[in-house]
């Protein structure tokens, strides 16, 4: 979006949106984030996978699909919540509702829906526990995260990044798997991802935030200790990420690729903590945010490349 | 309502005309409808699958 078009969307905010517009199919499905629901269904897909016990693959499908739509239906109550906020910042302007293309009452009821149907789904066709705990995620993110923490803690990313966290043991889950070590740690190495994954983007985006009162930890804390957080966070994860070869979650390929990934994290890292003037120091932190996302799609993908494999050759 | 955020969720829909409206609609409803029948086939197909051979093992 360009920004002048930002602009003014975030100038005309809520009370600005030139009469509602007709919703389309495309304006329900921008509300389910469709960029989230797609690291939801690889890191849902790699619990299933890699659990143990032989799920049908119907069911397998079947989980994926009902996980995928509840990551969707807490974006949209996400969205309904924070509409307000939506509206004046220039990353979110553009969202269905501040454009005036889906009316806060839609919103709601399409994400009620959405997580009623997903999570009784879940519980009916596959697993209860794997429904209650995807359950669980939905009112974690939607009350913990966006109407409790969000407004009121720089912390709100560390706590509430356990709501996105959790895809992969509700996947192993309906695999049949319960709850165990292997699941836990898929669930460290998103949770622990999240703080220097967001706060990159929080570094660049700051303005944004403060306009709107959110506070994050560049407003609060200012970029010198936000930087600091990133790479205590960064020195954390990485080790993190290797762990799963060593209790035989992952194999050799995975501990190559979390070995080279993660010294590339902690080089973007360092730079994000190194260069901290002007337009240097936002590029630095524009490129830590970009290598994160490809750092856990990368790993989970490797993860599930791998045990696909092994599936296949057993 | 002005729901919790203050969305003015009354606004009349405006700026579009007719035909275009009549199609968002007509694409929503379709869209809702292979919904609906993805269900019933997911549903159908899921008790299969879990019943599995059980399915034939009943008295007649």
């Amino acid at each position: 979006m360009s920004q002048a078009g930002a602009e003014t969307n975030v100038e005309a905010g809520l009370d600005g949106a030139a009469g509602l517009n007709e919703p389309t199919v495309g304006d329900f499905l921008q509300l389910m984030k469709p960029r989230v629901m797609s690291l939801v269904v690889l890191t849902a897909m790699t619990g299933i996978v890699a659990a143990p016990g032989n799920i049908h693959p119907l069911l397998g499908a079947i989980a994926i699909l009902c996980i995928a739509v509840g990551a969707g239906a807490s974006g949209a109550l996400n969205m309904w919540y924070d509409a307000d906020i939506d509206a004046k910042m220039q990353r979110t302007a553009a969202r269905p509702i501040p454009r005036g293309r889906v009316t806060g009452d839609e919103a709601l009821a399409f994400g009620v829906f959405l997580s009623f149907a997903s999570v009784l789904m879940l519980g009916l066709l596959v697993d209860w526990l794997a429904g209650a705990l995807l359950a669980f995620t939905i009112g974690f993110y939607i009350f913990v995260y966006t109407m409790w923490l969000k407004r009121r803690t720089p912390q709100n990313i560390v706590i509430g990044g356990a709501a996105g966290a959790f895809p992969p043991i509700v996947g192993w889950a309906a695999a049949g798997g319960g709850i165990s070590i292997e699941s836990v740690l898929m669930f460290l190495i998103i949770f622990v991802w999240t703080p220097p994954h967001f706060w990159a983007l929080a570094l660049y985006r700051s303005r944004d935030y403060e306009r709107v009162g959110v506070p994050m930890l560049p407003v609060v804390a200012g970029p010198e200790e936000t930087r600091r957080q990133i790479l205590i966070y960064s020195v954390i994860l990485v080790p993190l990420a290797v762990a799963p070869y060593f209790i035989g979650l992952g194999g050799f390929v995975y501990l190559v690729t979390s070995v080279i990934l993660g010294a590339g994290f902690l080089y973007y890292a360092v730079r994000c903590r190194s260069i901290t003037e002007g337009r240097e120091g936002d590029t630095a932190a524009k490129q830590l945010f970009g290598f994160s996302i490809l750092y856990l799609f990368a790993l989970f993908g490797v993860l599930l490349a791998e045990h696909t494999v092994w599936r296949l050759l057993a | 309502m002005t729901g919790v955020q203050g969305v003015k969720d009354s606004k009349p829909r405006e700026g579009l005309d007719a035909a275009e409206r009549d199609r968002r609609q007509r694409m929503r409803s379709i869209a809702i409808a292979v919904v609906l029948v993805m269900m019933v086939v997911v549903f159908y197909l899921a008790t299969i699958v879990r019943l599995g051979s059980n399915v034939l093992n009943r008295s007649l």
